[in-house]
C-alpha cells in the first residue's frame, strides 16, 4: 500500500512541468536549509559579533550578506528568517486546508438547513476583509509568539477552501459512484470519508499550495507594518521591514531577506500552477503571465 | 399466488421545483415475486428511473417519495423504515446497478476495495476476509486473474469489466431484489448479452429478484418474464412478455415496437412515435398519451383512463380496452409542439 503509493507519487513528479519541477526542487532546499538552519548557520541569529568593529559591514567573504547594526550576521539570519516565515505559512496553510475541507464537507452532506446556516456564516465572516481583521487582532495584542499567529493566518484563511470543497462535494454527491455507494448502504460518514474526501483533495492540494505563497506575502506584509512576527524569531518580512528604514547606507540588510522571499513565492507559486495544469486540467490558465504559459506549454508536450 | 416480495402501492415521487411540482412518479403499482425478473420500459423522463430509486429511497431533495406511498418489502413497509434500517437493506436485501459503469465506480479506489467495502458495511467484515470476498465475487462474474483484478483501478478495466465489478458489488450480500437501472444501454450489443447472461446465471443461482429498467424492448424479450410499461409518470400496460410482443394493447408500447429492429422484417425504416414525452410538471389531461396517438378522440382527451384488464394478467390504461372498434380507424395525431421545460 505505501510503496504504491510512492510509486504513484513519483510517477505524478514525473509528469509534472520542468518549471514546477525546478521550483519543488528550490522549495524543497529552501525548506531543508530552514530545518537546517542552527547546523549550518555559521553564528547564532541574534549574537552580536563585535558592536565596534563588525557594525553595519557590507558584504565580505567572511559575512556574504553583510551585518547589521548590532553587527549580526546577516546570512545567519535570512537562513532563520527562511526558517521562521516558512513555518508559519506550511503550518498556517495546513490549519486552513484541514479547516476548510471539513467545514465545506460538513456543509454539503449535513442536509440543506444544516447548509444554508454554515454558509451564511461564512458569507458573514467573509464580509470582514482578512488583512483588517489580522490587524485588528495584532493590533491589540502585540507582539504574538509564533504559534499564536500561525494559529490566526490559518483560521482566517479557511473560508475559500470551505466554499471550493462545498461546491465540488455538492457535485460528486450527484455522481453515480457516490449514488451507487449509497445504494450500497454505505451512511453519511462513510460516504464523506470515502467518497468526497478523496476525490475534493485534489483541488486543496492545489489551492494549498498556492496558499503558502500568499500566507507568506501575507505575513511579510504584517511584519513589514510591524506587528508579525518580532525577535527573536524574526521572520523574512521583519528583517526586510527593519533593513529598509536604512536602505540607501546598508542596502544588503533588505536585499538579502527580499530576494529570498521573493524566491520562496514564486517557486510556490509556479509549483501551483503545475500542479494545477498537472491535476486539474479543467482549469488550464489562460496564460496571463510568460512563466504559466511556459508551465502549460511544458505539459501538452 | 404466493406473497410477492416487493410490492408497490401507489407510489408518489415528486420534485419541488423552480417550475412548478414535477410529478415524475404519479401513483405506480406493481409487484415483483421472489425470482422473477420484471422488465420496466419506458422512454427517457418516463420516470422509471426515479422509481427505481425511490424503492431505494435515494431520492434526494428537492424530490420526495409521499408518504401515503406503500413499498411492502418482506413484509416491512419501507416507507416506514428508519434511515438506519433502510441503509442496513440497501445493498444487503436490495441492491442496485447503474446505467453507466464508467461513472459507478469512485476512481480513486481498486476496485477489490470497493466490493470489499460492501461487505465491510454490511457484515463488519475484516480488511482480510473482505478482500477475500471480493476476489470471490470477481471470480463468480467471470473475471479471469481476479487476484490481480482487484488490485487495479476503476480506469485501467474496459466497460464492459467495469459493469461485471459493478455487478459483483450488488450481489456481495446477496440480496433479494436487484434493481438494474439500465445496465447494458452503456454497453456494445454483444457485451451487453454477455452481462445479460450473466445477470441471467446469477439469478438462477441465487434465486434473486431482478427489477430491469431499459428502454430497450429487446433487452426485455432476452431477460425479462413481465413487463411494465410506463409513460408519464405512470404505469400504461403491464402483461407477460410473450403477451405483450403477440399482443400490445397499449398504442404507447405498439409504438415502442415498432420503434424496434426485428431479425426477418423487411422495413423501408422504423416507425418513431411522433412528438416527445409531456413535461412531469404539467401532465396532459384525460390520457397522458392522447396528443401522440394515433387512435384519440374526444373521450381520451378528457377522462383519465384506469388500467383495464385486458386479458390474463394483462392491463392497459387506454380505453380502448371499452371501444375496441376505435381501433379500425387509425389517424395522423395531433402532436402539441411543446417547449423545451425548463
Amino acid at each position: 500500500m505505501f510503496a504504491d503509493a510512492l510509486a504513484r507519487l513519483a510517477a505524478g513528479y514525473r509528469r509534472l512541468a520542468t518549471p514546477a519541477k525546478v521550483a519543488l526542487a528550490v522549495l524543497l532546499a529552501m525548506y531543508l536549509v530552514a530545518l537546517l538552519a542552527p547546523v549550518i548557520a555559521p553564528y547564532a541569529p541574534s549574537q552580536q559579533l563585535d558592536i565596534v568593529a563588525l557594525k553595519s559591514q557590507a558584504p565580505t567573504a567572511a559575512h556574504p550578506f553583510g551585518t547589521d547594526r548590532f553587527s549580526r550576521d546577516v546570512l545567519t539570519r535570512v537562513l532563520y528568517g527562511t526558517r521562521v516565515s516558512l513555518t508559519i505559512a506550511m503550518f498556517a496553510v495546513l490549519i486552513s486546508a484541514v479547516v476548510g475541507t471539513l467545514y465545506g464537507l460538513v456543509a454539503a452532506t449535513m442536509g440543506s438547513v444544516v447548509d444554508a446556516l454554515m454558509m451564511r456564516l461564512l458569507d458573514a465572516v467573509l464580509s470582514i476583509p482578512r488583512v483588517l481583521l489580522l490587524l485588528a487582532v495584532l493590533a491589540i495584542w502585540s507582539p504574538v509568539p509564533v504559534s499564536t499567529l500561525i494559529l490566526l493566518l490559518g483560521l482566517t484563511g479557511w473560508f475559500e477552501t470551505s466554499r471550493m470543497v462545498r461546491a465540488e462535494a455538492l457535485t460528486l454527491r450527484e455522481r453515480d459512484f457516490v449514488i451507487a455507494a449509497r445504494s450500497l448502504g454505505a451512511g453519511r460518514g462513510r460516504v464523506m470519508a470515502r467518497h468526497l474526501l478523496p476525490n475534493v483533495l485534489v483541488p486543496v492540494i492545489v489551492a494549498a499550495t498556492l496558499g503558502i505563497g500568499n500566507v507568506i506575502v501575507l505575513e511579510a506584509g504584517l511584519s513589514f507594518i510591524g506587528i508579525g512576527a518580532r525577535e527573536p524569531a524574526a521572520s523574512l518580512g521583519t528583517m526586510f521591514h527593519d533593513g529598509t528604514e536604512a536602505f540607501v547606507g546598508t542596502w544588503w540588510l533588505a536585499l538579502f531577506p527580499g530576494i529570498a522571499l521573493v524566491v520562496a513565492v514564486v517557486a510556490v507559486n509556479v509549483l501551483g500552477d503545475g500542479l494545477r495544469a498537472l491535476l486539474d486540467p479543467r482549469q488550464l490558465p489562460a496564460a496571463p503571465l510568460g512563466m504559466r504559459s511556459a508551465t502549460s506549454r511544458a505539459t501538452v508536450t | 399466488m404466493a406473497e410477492p416480495l416487493l410490492s408497490i402501492e401507489n407510489l408518489r415521487t415528486s420534485f419541488h421545483t423552480d417550475a412548478g411540482v414535477a410529478r415524475a412518479v404519479d401513483g405506480v403499482s406493481f409487484s415483483i415475486g421472489a425470482g422473477e425478473t420484471v422488465g420496466l420500459v419506458g422512454e427517457s423522463g418516463c420516470g422509471k428511473s426515479v422509481t427505481a430509486l425511490s424503492i431505494l429511497r435515494l431520492i434526494m431533495p428537492p424530490g420526495r417519495i409521499d408518504p401515503d406511498s406503500r413499498m411492502l418489502f418482506e413484509g416491512r413497509d419501507l416507507m416506514k423504515l428508519s434511515d438506519g434500517e433502510m441503509r442496513k437493506i440497501r445493498g444487503n436485501r436490495i441492491a442496485m446497478i447503474f446505467q453507466e459503469p464508467m461513472t459507478a465506480l469512485n476512481p480513486v479506489f481498486t476496485v477489490g476495495d470497493q466490493i470489499a467495502e460492501v461487505a465491510r458495511i454490511h457484515e463488519k467484515a475484516t480488511r482480510r476476509t473482505a478482500w477475500k470476498r471480493a476476489v470471490e465475487m470477481l471470480d463468480l462474474v467471470g473475471i479471469p486473474a481476479p487476484e490481480e483484478r482487484a488490485g487495479e483501478y476503476p480506469h485501467q478495466l474496459s466497460g464492459g469489466m467495469r459493469q461485471r465489478i459493478v455487478i459483483a458489488m450488488a450481489l456481495v450480500m446477496r440480496p433479494a431484489l436487484v434493481v438494474a437501472d439500465e445496465p447494458t444501454t452503456a454497453l456494445d450489443v454483444t457485451i451487453q448479452a454477455q452481462i445479460l447472461e450473466l445477470l441471467g446465471d446469477l439469478q438462477q443461482r441465487f434465486g434473486t429478484s431482478i427489477l430491469l429498467i431499459t428502454h430497450d424492448m429487446g433487452v426485455v424479450a432476452e431477460a425479462a418474464s413481465r413487463v411494465i410499461v410506463m409513460y408519464g409518470g405512470e404505469i400504461v400496460e403491464e402483461s407477460p412478455v410473450d403477451r405483450i410482443f403477440a399482443s400490445p394493447h397499449h398504442p404507447y408500447t405498439e409504438g415502442l415496437l415498432g420503434a424496434m429492429p426485428r431479425v426477418g422484417q423487411e422495413r423501408e425504416r422504423l416507425q418513431t412515435i411522433p412528438g416527445t414525452v409531456p413535461a412531469p410538471t404539467a401532465w396532459p389531461s384525460g390520457c397522458r398519451f392522447h396528443d401522440r396517438c394515433g387512435y384519440s378522440w374526444e373521450r381520451t382527451a378528457h377522462e383519465h383512463p384506469p388500467l383495464y384488464d385486458v386479458g390474463p394478467g394483462h392491463r392497459s390504461r387506454c380505453h380502448l380496452a371499452q371501444e375496441p372498434e376505435r381501433r379500425q380507424h387509425p389517424h395522423e395525431p395531433v402532436v402539441v409542439q411543446r417547449g423545451v421545460p425548463a
